[in-house]
């Protein structure tokens, strides 16, 4: 049987439109995916998810939403440029103020730009859908822009500038190939541009080596069970399959990353759970 | 009468005895060949040709599957098929070879006839032309013309029937063929099916015939007598006229008969591979090793065939023998003539069972044991280096490696001498003390037969000690080194007693402490003012700040300190004590004015030393107004790490004093009551002016008494000290006053390895290491019990048994072997005793030596296995190289690569930087890797460039790796490459699939071959499981850079690639990279090159001579040319070239200066992101976060012209963690009124005004260039180019 199982995801992964065919009926579905696994070229890792989901593409679901919280009481950053600064490129990079975005309170100390996230999708759950349209990221005042955000695996991002300056766009992968390019002055087309292959296991960081003061937070997700506060601390995850799952919650200024290594919470199917999660002031880094 | 035979003897009797003599000569004939029949090696050989046969068999059964069965069934029967058609059509295929024979003739007849035709019908056209020439009738005109058509006619006629037959031809040689054809092809794939077979069999009948004939032809050859016409059963001699033997007083051509017996030593498989593997079977039948493929001696072939005996090894057999290498003697034909060494005892003993084993003390070269098969190597390997490290070969000697390395780290040489030549002529490794001072200098340099030494003094100076510590300290360091510091490798001189009986123990302590006390008197008495610096006036150090710039600045590199554990260097001293022993500044117990010279200045206080200058000098804070001394805050956090230390001193008894100065002066001209008439009435004889050597300090300049009893014990002290460091040789390693031209101490060791062991002093050994010998702890009284525990272990089974932990086995029967070595009176086990208890050669002698004549070695702090490796090295120093020919000459690039390495060891480098990346070895999924993606952006020139400089590797090791997943056994290709780790798996994390392992990979690398192959770019990024790692090597070299690294991480960047950038730089494909002159002046002169390292390339203290070695080494060990001088890029033909290049491609108009556009190019606003450009500096926002990349003027003499495009084209493809960009992509044109924007001239055009960058600020100055296009959002002359 088991090899009966291999041989289906062999074949699944091959030819995922033959999947359909149903190799669940071989007792496949859910149980072939640890199998293929290996096999595992990024093309046949996303053919064996998404027959995999397609077979069970009825499981039941639930969102998650929450709201990140300091705990502990600490008050937003100074600027990290003040208007008319003296620093490299004043003309452009001090034209605005910039905040410094390691560390941005909302309302009732709500934290944003926070990284909630399952580390890999639960089996079964719905496949990750590759936008077509390119991902923008920008940069203007010597800021990119988002500072924090998922992008979907395979998704095209490309490198925008608004401003007359030069900057080089850095990335700071574990897994994915690195980029390090010059983006041309107001640049709209975005000449550079590139795509993560592979999900990370945490953020990384994205630096303009010409403005060391500049960084993003780019995570790239095989799957779309992951969300950024926003500038009130919320989130928002929809369609998780219901059962137990641990959510990793990560931001920049958090002392080794992470606020929460494993945030257990339970779904229901058709329900919304809510979360509030705290985030001690002891941990920040800054 | 006359007298006959019958008269003189009886005939019977005669002939009785002359019919017994000859039944007895008969059979003594028949004993000596029954006897010479049964020599080992004939045995041996038997037992050769019946393994081959075992294998030839085994070889048949397994190429006779099944499938081959079947394949050749099918043949023969297609083969049986085609002779019976053959048969069958007999008559068909008659017929149609008579048939195509017919038409051939056919065709023929009807080519001839057409040409007749042809003829005929060109007559008929000629008569026409005629006709119409000479203006004949038409009746004639027309006739000529009827004629001319009907022969045409019968030509066309004729040329129908021609093809017609032609085709008919055509068909029947097609089907003749095809009959012939099917027959050839079958009969050639039969052939290519049996000729391994019929090989096999071939070569199986030649060695055990089937054949009748053939097997009696074969017995007869081993036949008495016989067997002397060249039978299979022979000696096998390698003669060897080149490399002489020593016999005797003669030196005579040496001959192995080793391979009589070990025949299979150099065979090896279609592959490279041994052909008989190395094991030990436990079986004595030869049908199972067969079957195991395992082969013990003397079946097996030599472990490592990539090295010795193949033909294409660099020890082929044939020409360099056996016994060169292993010793022995190369004569003997018998396992106990060729004096086979046992590796212990316990090995001896089965021999003795097996083969009547038994030491043979009249054979001068006896084999060597296991344990110093290495020691022959530096025989011909006189510079050792390249024993231990090998581009190809790796480490293989790395025992001899290491004893010459432990050698130089103690300086044992400082006492005896290894001196590698012989009126010029190299005879083996030369390990000598450099000239210490001018004269001898020059000495050695106006004799062309004397080579200078090229070691330094292993210890600190001691010329300004007074500076430095207290008389204490000195007193209770030199009495016990160790006690002050556990890692240190000065040697114990003192309170070694273990060989002296009670009341000669305390005598001696006496003894001890008046020396001690006396060195320390010396020393400080003739201790030189030095000049120490001071920090400036009023600063104010700061620990903490001292603590950090302690880590940043290098220290570590080559110092341990208690306060980063993780850091374990060693090439310096520990200092995590230094606080208790440096002399404090008066007044303030904080400082140090010492510490602070010593760190910031080293050569100040050393001239010699091997501490580098750090450049510690005080700069201004980021704040840019606070100063800071590094050196005087990495003093306070030195200091701050604990009060100053107290060390007691043993009091010098006054009686014990002036017995000690008798001593020595009974031993100068003095008789005892002279001596002690001297000692009392406190007068020398002499005066001052009038004395020699060390009596001169008890001396006073008028030849008066000394009045004062406190000065004259300082002089009694003073004459004792010196006696004392006279007699220990404390100079061998130290720098001290008034010593530079001592003599080293010791014996030379240069030939120690062939010395006469009548001449080495045994003495009463024995009876003390049976009774002592053991450290106290240790579990046996006695070395002898300890031994004979270890004979009882083996005997019971030794390790296999349990009777041993792994460690224990090796330890223990090292020991037995060493023991059993003394006790027969060997070198071996000589040098073993002499370094573990040196002075117990001394045992129940000391009655009767005087008490300066005792044994002055001191005890080096070495542990049992480094004492083998010293072994291994001395007894290989034998003085008696080979031919020329044979002692290892390396080429320049090789030669180059050894001097090198040597000056990396010696001034540790690979402490800062990691010279060879580590090496990941990986069960890889070939399926999962993805090559690496050129994007939109890389150039395909970059590529090219890149695999031009570094070719790719290939990655598959050609092994398998079977790796169980989801119980599911998954075969795995075992594939390397080399690159650092850049995460590993989170220990928290409890999910096996996400714990995994990442790296940067550092080299262009393939996984397979062809359209397969999958290939990784530097830069790219390799994850996987850790159930899939194999192994990862350590980097060589760098330690300290990774140690710093993460240090970094932890307070100063997020980013370990950042953290890369601020630590020393690996040196890999460095070669590549810099300029051999840039490189010579850099090393001698480190000027500033990174402003985003917190530590910079430190000054050491080194010749020219070894400056240019290790400048050239760098390129020696990657490929590139040397010593090497940049040209092209600055000639003025190639940029006329270039110019002319791009005129005409459109991209300069004509007058336009090449040069000055590229100029234009680097001063346009990009480079000035990050570099001072064309005398415009950097803009500094945040000097703790800005990365500012290195001085562009330097790159025209620093780097190589190639290497710099590769570097424009592409950063990470060399340093893959630099911050430097891609700045010219492919696919964006950034400066369009230049070069028509084209990138790729871009890249070019920078490199080549980088390679003329100081003729251009010259000839043009700094620039101003402005893009068109570009908005620019306020009048800035150059973004960021703003004066700093």
């Amino acid at each position: 049987m088991k090899s009966l199982k291999l041989f289906c995801g062999l074949v699944i992964t091959g030819f995922s439109a033959v999947s359909i065919l149903g190799c669940g009926s071989y007792g496949g579905g859910a149980g072939v995916v640890p199998e293929v696994s290996f096999i595992a070229a990024g093309g046949a890792e996303e053919a064996s998810t998404e027959s995999a989901a397609d077979a069970t593409a009825e499981l039941p679901v639930g969102s998650l939403k929450g709201r990140v919280v300091l705990s502990g009481g600490a008050s937003s950053l100074p600027l990290l440029i003040a208007k008319g600064s003296a620093v490299k490129d004043a003309e452009v990079c001090a034209a605005e103020d910039v905040p410094d975005e390691r560390l941005v309170l909302g309302p009732d100390n709500s934290v944003a730009n926070v990284f909630v996230y399952l580390a890999k999708a639960p089996k079964g759950a719905k496949p990750a859908v590759v936008p077509a349209d390119p991902f923008l990221f920008d940069q203007k005042t010597c800021r990119f822009l988002p500072h924090a955000t998922i992008i979907p695996v395979k998704q095209t991002v490309k490198v925008l500038s608004n401003d007359s300056v030069a900057h080089n766009t850095h990335t700071f992968p574990n897994k994915n190939a690195p980029t390090n390019s010059t983006v041309n002055p107001m640049d709209r087309d975005g000449l550079v541009s590139f795509a993560y292959t592979k999900a990370e296991a945490v953020p990384l960081a994205v630096k303009c080596d010409f403005h060391a003061w500049m960084s993003a937070w780019h995570l790239p997700l095989d799957h779309s069970f992951g969300a950024v506060s926003n500038s009130t601390g919320e989130f928002e995850i929809a369609d998780i399959p219901a059962g137990k799952h641990s959510f990793v919650v990560w931001h920049e200024a958090a002392n080794g990353g992470f606020v929460q290594r494993k945030l257990e919470v339970e779904i229901k199917a058709g329900e919304t759970a809510e979360v509030s999660v705290d985030y001690p002031a002891s941990l920040l880094k800054l | 009468m006359p007298a006959t035979d019958h008269f003189r003897w009886n005939q019977q009797k005669l002939h009785a005895v002359f019919a017994a003599s000859s039944v007895v000569l008969l059979l003594a004939v028949y004993a000596m060949l029954r006897q010479d029949q049964a020599d080992e090696w004939r045995g041996v050989q038997r037992n050769v040709f019946t393994i081959d046969a075992a294998i030839r068999q085994r070889e048949l059964q397994k190429l006779k599957s099944p499938e081959y069965i079947r394949q050749l069934e099918e043949v023969e029967s297609q083969l049986q098929q085609a002779a019976t058609d053959a048969d069958l059509q007999k008559q068909a295929k008659a017929d149609l070879f008579r048939k195509l024979e017919e038409q051939g003739r056919l065709v023929e007849s009807l080519e001839i006839d057409l040409k007749f035709r042809n003829s005929n019908r060109d007559e008929a056209r000629a008569n026409l032309d005629l006709a119409v020439r000479d203006g004949l009738n038409d009746i004639v005109m027309s006739a000529r013309k009827a004629e001319y058509e009907s022969r045409q006619q019968l030509c066309d006629d004729r040329q129908k029937e021609l093809d017609a037959a032609r085709v008919v031809l055509q068909t029947l040689s097609v089907e003749a063929k095809a009959i012939t054809v099917s027959v050839d092809e079958l009969e050639a794939g039969r052939t290519k099916l049996v000729a391994e077979s019929d090989r096999i069999t071939a070569l199986l009948e030649n060695i055990a015939p089937t054949d009748k004939v053939s097997a009696f032809k074969r017995a007869l050859m081993e036949m008495p007598i016989i067997d002397g016409f060249n039978s299979h059963l022979k000696v096998v001699q390698d003669w060897l006229p080149k490399l002489k033997i020593t016999l005797g007083m003669s030196k005579i051509a040496r001959f192995d008969r080793c391979r009589s017996c070990h025949q299979n030593i150099d065979k090896i498989t279609g592959s490279g591979g041994p052909a008989y593997p190395p094991g030990h079977p436990e079986t004595e039948d030869v049908l199972q090793w067969v079957k195991a493929n395992q082969y013990p001696q003397p079946y097996s072939t030599h472990p490592n065939t990539a090295l010795y005996c193949t033909a294409s090894s660099p020890h082929p057999v044939a020409t360099f023998g056996c016994t060169i290498c292993h010793d022995g003697q190369g004569s003997g034909t018998s396992f106990g003539n060729a004096e086979h060494t046992p590796n212990d005892p316990h090995i001896a003993e089965d021999w003795h069972h097996e083969y009547g084993f038994h030491p043979n003390h009249f054979w001068e070269y006896p084999m060597q044991p296991d344990r110093f098969i290495e020691s022959t190597c530096i025989k011909c390997h006189h510079n050792v280096t390249e024993l231990g490290i090998h581009p190809k070969f790796g480490a293989s000697a790395p025992k001899v490696y290491r004893g010459d390395q432990l050698l130089r780290k103690y300086g044992c040489y400082g006492c005896h001498e290894i001196h590698g030549y012989d009126a010029g002529v190299a005879i083996g490794p030369d390990r000598r003390l450099e000239p210490q001072t001018e004269a001898e200098l020059a000495k050695i340099a106006a004799d062309p037969t004397q080579v200078a030494g090229k070691l330094r003094k292993v210890g600190p100076s001691l010329r300004h000690i007074s500076s430095k510590t207290s008389s204490e300290f000195i007193q209770y360091w030199t009495e016990i080194p160790s006690r002050y510091r556990p890692s240190t490798k000065m040697p114990q001189f003192f309170s070694l007693s273990d060989h002296l009986g009670d009341a000669d123990r305390d005598q001696t302590l006496q003894f001890e402490a008046a020396e001690l006390a006396g060195i320390a008197e010396v020393l400080l008495s003739t201790s030189q003012p030095i000049d120490l610096l001071k920090p400036a006036e009023g600063y104010q150090p700061s620990v903490e700040r001292g603590q950090k710039l302690f880590l940043e600045r290098g220290c570590l590199a080559c110092h341990q300190h208690s306060t980063v554990p993780e850091s374990k260097q060693d090439f310096g001293p520990n200092i995590s004590d230094i606080h208790q022993k440096v002399t404090r500044n008066a007044g303030n117990a904080g400082f140090s004015d010492w510490l602070y010279t010593w760190i910031k200045e080293p050569e100040r206080y050393h001239k010699r030393t091997q501490m580098p200058n750090l450049y510690l000098d005080p700069y201004k804070d980021v704040d840019g107004t606070t100063v800071i001394d590094p050196a005087a805050d990495i003093t306070a956090f030195l200091l701050a790490q604990g009060e100053p230390g107290t060390f007691p001193v043993r009091e010098v008894a006054p009686e014990e004093l002036n017995k000690l100065v008798e001593v020595y002066l009974k031993k100068g001209r003095f008789g005892v009551v002279k001596a002690q008439e001297i000692i009392t009435s406190r007068q020398f004889p002499d005066k001052l002016a009038d004395v020699i050597g060390d009596e001169a300090v008890l001396a006073t300049a008028d030849g008066a008494p000394v009045a004062d009893e406190a000065a004259w014990h300082k002089m009694k002290l003073a004459y004792v000290g010196r006696k004392t460091i006279s007699r220990y040789g404390c100079y061998a390693c130290h720098d001290m006053p008034g010593y530079e031209d001592a003599r080293p101490i010791g014996v030379a060791l240069q030939d120690w390895g062939r010395k006469d062991t009548s001449k080495l002093g045994f003495e009463h050994i024995r009876e003390f290491l049976h009774h002592h010998g053991e450290p106290k702890g240790s579990k046996f009284s006695s070395t002898s019990e300890r031994i004979l525990s270890a004979h009882k272990k083996a005997a019971a089974g030794g390790l296999e048994a349990g009777q041993f932990s792994p460690e224990e086995a090796v330890s223990e029967m090292s020991a037995a072997f060493f023991y059993d070595s003394l006790e027969r009176h060997g070198r071996p086990g000589f040098i073993w005793q002499k370094l573990r208890a040196p002075r117990s050669y001394d045992y129940e002698k000391t009655e009767t030596k005087g008490y300066d004549e005792r044994l002055r070695m001191p005890k080096f702090p070495l542990k049992e296995d480094e004492i083998e490796a010293i072994a291994t090295f001395v007894l290989g120093l034998v003085a008696e190289p080979p031919a020329s020919e044979y002692v290892y000459t390396p080429d320049e690039r090789q030669k180059t690569r050894i001097e090198g390495e040597f000056l990396l060891a010696k001034y540790n480098c690979t402490g800062c930087h990691v010279v060879e990346l580590p090496k990941v070895t990986f069960a890889a999924d070939l399926g999962s890797i993805e090559s690496t993606q050129l994007d939109a952006g890389d150039h395909p020139a970059a590529l090219e460039l890149l695999l031009k400089m570094r070719p790719a590797r290939q990655g598959l090791t050609g092994e398998t790796k079977t790796i169980k997943l989801d119980e599911e056994k998954l075969k795995l290709h075992v594939a390397s490459f080399h690159g650092f780790v850049a995460t590993r798996p989170d220990p928290e994390e409890t999910d096996p699939e996400l714990r995994e392992y990442g790296f940067d990979v550092w080299e262009p690398v393939e996984f397979g071959t062809g359209d397969e192959a999958k290939r990784l770019l530097p830069g790219a990024k390799v994850n996987f499981p850790e159930s899939r790692l194999i192994s990862i090597q350590d980097a060589r070299g760098g330690q300290f850079a990774e140690v710093l690294v993460d240090k970094l991480l932890t307070y100063r960047y997020d980013q370990r690639n950042l953290a890369w950038q601020a630590s020393p730089p690996p040196l890999y494909q460095e070669g590549v990279k810099v300029q051999t002159s840039w490189l010579y002046e850099f090393l001698l002169e480190p000027g500033k090159i990174r402003y985003t390292t917190v530590l910079r390339m430190p000054k050491f203290n080194m010749s020219p001579a070894e400056a240019k070695t290790l400048a050239n080494y760098f390129a020696a060990v990657d490929g590139a040319e040397f010593p090497y001088e940049e040209q092209a890029p600055k000639d003025v033909d190639y940029i006329e070239s270039r110019s002319a290049q791009l005129t005409s491609a459109g991209h300069l108009d004509l007058g336009q200066s090449y040069l000055g556009h590229s100029w234009d190019l680097l001063n346009g606003p990009l480079c000035i992101k990050c570099h001072s450009v064309g005398a415009k500096k950097f803009k500094v926002s945040d000097p703790a976060k800005d990365i500012q990349g290195p001085n562009l003027v330097d790159v025209q003499n620093r780097l190589r012209s190639d290497w710099v495009k590769l570097w424009l084209y592409r950063p990470s493809w060399i340093t893959p963690y630099t911050s430097m960009p891609v700045n010219f992509p492919k696919n964006a044109a950034q400066f369009p009124d230049r070069f028509k924007g084209d990138p790729d001239a871009h890249v070019v055009g920078v490199r080549d005004a980088l390679m003329n960058y100081s003729r251009l600020l010259e000839e043009i100055g700094p620039t101003v260039y402005q893009p068109p296009g570009q908005p620019v959002t306020a009048p800035a002359p150059a973004a960021g180019g703003e004066e700093e």
